[in-house]
């Protein structure tokens, strides 16, 4: 490691860059959610009123709500499903692993709104399952039930978000020494305790990566829920999306944002303090 | 599959299959249907056709949509890959004060929701008065596709050996010799890999573009227009095309650098 300036040099154009197209108009958000909407247009003053609009109806709250389920519960089946196939490729499958890893790549970089939409075809009423299902002779009317539902969402958001959790898991497993593994077995620990004490507590920042990822993607996604979700998966993304297309009440949409922002950060240290409580993830 | 010697084949294989299954079928299912003659998703298939995919390429909206994606996925790459790699080479190389909070400043762009990046660059643009065309959509698309180019290139770097700059340097090679002999060659592949995934990513991008976009619309925003007006044939041919597209893109990306070890 050098040191000098340089640095300074190096970074300059990317913060440059981030400075007008990131800091300023997240600044740009922030002033607005205190701006109020009138008949006549926005003005600019200092109100706390877009963030206390947010509870005067119960719509607001419900779908916030909402929308946290969601996002937490595609995390954490994400994390779930992703950790034993990490595991695999990383422990088991050594000469597939590349194959693998191009399977999951391929997934994970097809087309975002192709792949919501191929779950619309699988799971309508005239979608995928329900003409199997009669093929078989299983059914006679189709099971409306699968699409347009909190349900429909979660599959869905899980499917699109499986392949970024695996990737963190398998990276942060890639450190994982054999011979550390093969010392714990030596000194007599059996496979629970080894994969207890060394595997996952090593394994854990990937994990912590993967969950956030997975969390703030689906929490508030827009495209989801618009294609899949129906009436009743309403999530927040629209409500937003509502406040800057339709209704234009920028300020409101803003300090909407903003909330979101501030719960997320909230629940996401909610999420690293379980896992500290339960001595998943050593201090530093 | 084969295993490692001594591995059985148990639960965890079982799991595994089962989820890459869940992860392929449904892309299986949407390469499948664009061959089917009638618009209705029959099980069986009716039989087989190619006409959705000439009607597709008669399509004036297609093509221009086509080419507008690739125009601003080109510019994306290009300056993410320049400003990505220059901050990987302050990252990696130097020791400075708040090097923790300018490395997590560098990442937080991916960390939002993309729905709040989208509405915080309309703001910004709308304040101002900035005309929103496929310039702003370059504008927004680099401010997450530059957080992942830094962080490839910082898994190339961190391993990079610097003595052989510096046996170039004690040679008698000046910095820009250097750079053009020894550095560049080195990381080359890296810098081929960020192109190709940021291609990919700005390619891809519906949510952000959506609430920038001028009047002329970027592949992903023609698709959605096709999505809300009801399922067409015709759409499962697109995707498949362009499965096929990012496919090709990401097997090349990672031919070149390893963009698994993406963290």
């Amino acid at each position: 490691m050098k040191k000098n300036r340089k640095h300074i040099v190096l970074l300059t154009p990317l913060f440059t860059y981030f400075t007008f197209f990131f800091f300023a108009p997240m600044f740009v958000l922030f002033v607005y959610s205190f701006w109020l909407k009138t008949s006549t247009g926005l003005v600019p003053t200092f109100t706390l009123h877009n963030y206390l609009y947010i509870f005067s109806r119960k719509l607001y709250p419900i779908t916030i709500l909402r929308s946290l389920r969601i996002g937490i519960i595609t995390a954490l089946i994400c994390v779930l499903i992703s950790y034993p196939v990490a595991f695999s490729l990383t422990f088991k499958y050594k000469k597939l692993q590349d194959f693998v890893l191009y399977l999951i790549l391929v997934s994970l970089f097809s087309s975002y709104l192709v792949r919501v939409y191929a779950w619309k075809t699988i799971l309508g009423s005239n979608g995928f399952i329900n003409q199997i299902l009669r093929y078989l002779g299983l059914i006679k009317e189709p099971l409306t039930f699968l699409l347009f539902s909190p349900t429909a969402i979660i599959i869905t958001l899980v499917f699109i978000l499986t392949p970024f959790t695996i990737l963190p898991i398998f990276s942060s497993m890639q450190n994982i020494s054999v011979d550390l593994i093969e010392a714990a077995r030596d000194l007599g620990a059996n496979k629970l305790q080894t994969f207890y004490k060394i595997v996952l507590p090593l394994s854990i920042p990937g994990v912590i990566t993967g969950f956030i990822f997975s969390f703030t993607i689906s929490t508030g996604d827009y495209v989801t829920p618009q294609l899949v979700g129906g009436t009743e998966g309403l999530m927040v993304g629209r409500i937003v999306q509502d406040q800057f297309g339709m209704t234009y009440n920028w300020p409101f949409g803003s300090a909407l944002a903003y909330f979101m922002i501030f719960l997320l950060i909230l629940l996401i240290n909610v999420f690293i303090w379980i896992t500290t409580i339960l001595k998943l993830r050593r201090k530093y | 599959m084969r295993l490692k010697k001594g591995a059985r084949f148990g639960v965890l294989d079982v799991i595994t299959i089962i989820i890459l299954l869940y992860l392929l079928f449904p892309l299986a299912v949407i390469v499948l249907y664009s061959f089917n003659p009638t618009s209705s998703l029959k099980f069986p298939l009716e039989g087989f056709t190619t006409r959705w995919y000439t009607e597709v390429v008669k399509d004036k909206n297609f093509i221009a949509s086509l080419r507008h994606s690739v125009y601003v996925a080109l510019a994306v790459s290009a300056i993410s890959v320049v400003l990505g790699t220059l901050a990987s080479f302050a990252l990696t190389r130097y020791d400075f004060k708040f090097k923790n909070i300018v490395s997590f400043s560098v990442i937080i762009p991916i960390t939002l929701p993309a729905i709040i990046l989208g509405i915080s660059l309309l703001s910004f643009f709308a304040a101002i008065d900035f005309k929103r065309s496929l310039l702003t959509v370059i504008f927004g698309h680099c401010i997450f596709c530059i957080p992942f180019a830094v962080l490839v290139m910082n898994s190339r770097l961190s391993g990079f050996d610097i003595s052989v700059e510096e046996a170039a340097k004690d040679l008698g090679a000046t910095t820009l010799q250097t750079f053009r002999y020894v550095t560049f060659p080195i990381i080359r592949p890296s810098i081929i890999g960020v192109m190709m995934l940021t291609f990919a990513l700005s390619f891809d991008e519906f949510l952000v573009t959506f609430f920038i976009i001028g009047k002329r619309n970027t592949l992903p925003i023609e698709i959605w227009g096709m999505l809300r007006r009801g399922v067409s044939p015709t759409i499962n041919s697109i995707a498949t095309m362009v499965l096929f597209f990012s496919m090709a893109l990401i097997i090349i990306a990672n031919k070149y650098a390893k963009i698994r070890t993406l963290r």
